[in-house]
């Protein structure tokens, strides 16, 4: 139960880890566009490219694999259900399914499309700390404030909840192993002891959780913080030569290709 | 019932950016009624040296022997080995979850399989070892005790499966003066009186330094100190390593480097303060 890993966050000194993670919202944001513009097979080979490449640039190319692992019975399924339910030219005859040539290529179309939002939109989090990117969603939604929503508390509390989580894990584990020490048996399949093991884990879990917000509020409120008061950070983010030159490398690729496929011929 | 530790590697995240050594090709033996003190910087390895003892941790190498038996050779041995093995947290009161005194020390032996006539007996006798009153406490909620009064249950709890080893890790941290003098006096009792071995992590070995017979010093995962502890509480690696050295044994060595004649190896106040006053005389 040890080695927590919160998200997929891993920790680096890339290109991309350095970039601010606003820069590497909207360029995402851009790029998850984007996709769903490719048309051609040639286009779609590009993109590819230019995922594995950013893969590459930001030395977690082992991850991409592990990312898409949880999303291949999707794909399979949406790959499947494609194929028998577009009408076209047949390809196989099973009787009652019949597998069709547009089929195929709709079903790869969306399969692609997948793979794209998945492996993209995880580069993101595989690249940046879950706090540096609370502190980006902060910053982006910072005019929201103006209508009066509650941005700078609600990154707060997503920075408390992520800040806690390795915690937690630990005090479980601890718990845990203190009650199999006396005997319990958390793979047990019987019922009713399953429900009291349970309990002897949930309920310090839970006495712990209530224990600690109370320590949290006390430290927070001693340090001065108080809902709605403007903060500073010590971690200021700060936008660099390096995320200019990104967004504008995007934002002339993105409008060359819009260009050339609407306007052009 | 000794325990041998052979050859024992673990380390923690294995295979991930995050893998850190608990311990390196770790020997140990405990023998029967022994009482062993732990020490060492953080993350020198006590904790995980505690968890091998009753399998909480299954070593990457090397095998944990239990009276002679590999403890991970079949879910029973391991078993027995939880069962014979008792172990106190730090802070054990963070565990206690019984709506009653007598459910929460009654839960080892119930899981266990003690037969339900023979529950009420254990957890009388172990709630009377631990200090607590059967009739007073065993109604009462453990989460409207005092401090001292809930490690004292959660104490019971280890103690109420009979077990012939006991683990503890810095079992008087955040208890008060009178807190500490009473669970030293019942581990005591447990360990000259009823011969029950004794493995104490702590980092004040003030408090234990007359009562452990042997120390055991980690750093980094290994072994670098083992022997008598009156006679190892002298090595000037305690200094390095920063950790605490008894105000007498600080003393007494003071008192040799000026010439004084200290006789045998004080390690407490009582100790020291009988020495000091010879020496006047």
């Amino acid at each position: 139960m040890e080695g927590i890993v919160i998200g997929q966050y891993v920790p680096g000194n890339s290109f991309l880890h350095r970039l601010d993670p606003r820069t590497k919202l909207i360029i995402s944001a851009a790029l998850l566009w984007l996709i769903f513009l490719l048309g051609s097979p040639v286009e779609y080979v590009g993109f590819g490219l230019l995922v594995i490449f950013l893969y590459i640039l930001s030395g977690v190319t082992g991850r991409l694999l592990r990312v898409l692992r949880p999303a291949m019975y999707l794909l399979l399924f949406t790959l499947g259900l494609n194929m028998i339910f577009t009408p076209g030219h047949v390809l196989l005859n099973l009787g009652l399914v019949v597998a069709t040539r547009e089929g195929l290529i709709q079903g790869l179309t969306v399969g692609f499309r997948l793979v794209y939002l998945i492996s993209l939109s995880s580069l993101v989090t595989l690249t940046t700390s879950p706090v540096r990117m609370t502190d980006g969603l902060e910053t982006l939604m910072g005019p929201l404030k103006k209508a009066r929503l509650p941005v700078s508390e609600l990154a707060m509390m997503m920075n408390v909840a992520l800040r806690f989580i390795p915690a937690f894990w630990e005090e479980m584990d601890k718990i845990r192993k203190a009650q199999v020490s006396r005997g319990a048996d958390f793979d047990s399949w019987h019922p009713s002891r399953r429900i009291k093991y349970m309990t002897a884990l949930l309920v310090p879990l839970l006495i712990s959780a209530f224990r600690k917000a109370e320590e949290l509020s006390v430290a927070m409120e001693a340090r001065g913080y108080a809902v709605g008061m403007k903060r500073t950070s010590l971690h200021r983010l700060q936008l660099n030569l390096r995320d200019y030159m990104a967004i504008l490398i995007v934002l002339i690729l993105t409008t060359a290709f819009v260009f050339n496929k609407y306007f052009v011929q | 019932m000794p325990i041998e530790l052979k050859n024992i590697s673990y380390t923690y995240s294995k295979g991930t950016p995050f893998s850190k050594r608990g311990l390196g090709d770790f020997n140990f033996r405990v023998d029967d009624g022994e009482w062993i003190a732990v020490m060492g910087p953080t993350g020198s390895g006590k904790s995980t040296l505690l968890q091998h003892l009753n399998g909480l941790l299954k070593p990457d190498r090397g095998e944990v022997l239990l009276n002679g038996a590999n403890i991970h050779s079949s879910a029973s041995a391991l078993r027995e080995a939880r069962r014979k093995v008792g172990f106190v947290f730090q802070y054990p009161e963070h565990q206690l979850f019984g709506g009653t005194v007598f459910e929460e020390v009654a839960y080892g032996p119930e899981n266990f399989g003690y037969a339900a006539s023979d529950v009420e007996e254990t957890v009388k006798t172990a709630m009377e070892a631990a200090g607590l009153d059967f009739i007073t406490y065993k109604d009462r909620s453990p989460h409207e005790l005092s401090g001292g009064e809930k490690r004292r249950v959660a104490l019971a709890g280890v103690l109420a499966v009979n077990p012939q080893v006991i683990a503890l890790d810095e079992p008087t941290a955040g208890l008060d003066p009178a807190g500490q003098k009473m669970l030293l006096q019942t581990i005591n009792e447990l360990n000259k009186a009823h011969g029950i071995t004794v493995i104490w992590v702590t980092h004040e070995i003030s408090e234990i330094a007359a009562l452990a017979d042997r120390l055991l010093v980690l750093n980094q995962g290994r072994t670098v100190l083992e022997g008598s502890v009156r006679e190892k509480l002298e090595h000037p690696l305690l200094n390095e390593l920063g950790l605490d050295v008894p105000v007498a044994v600080t003393v007494a060595r003071g008192l040799r480097k000026n010439g004084r004649l200290v006789d045998g190896r004080p390690v407490t106040v009582e100790e020291i303060k009988r020495e000091i006053l010879r020496l006047v005389r």
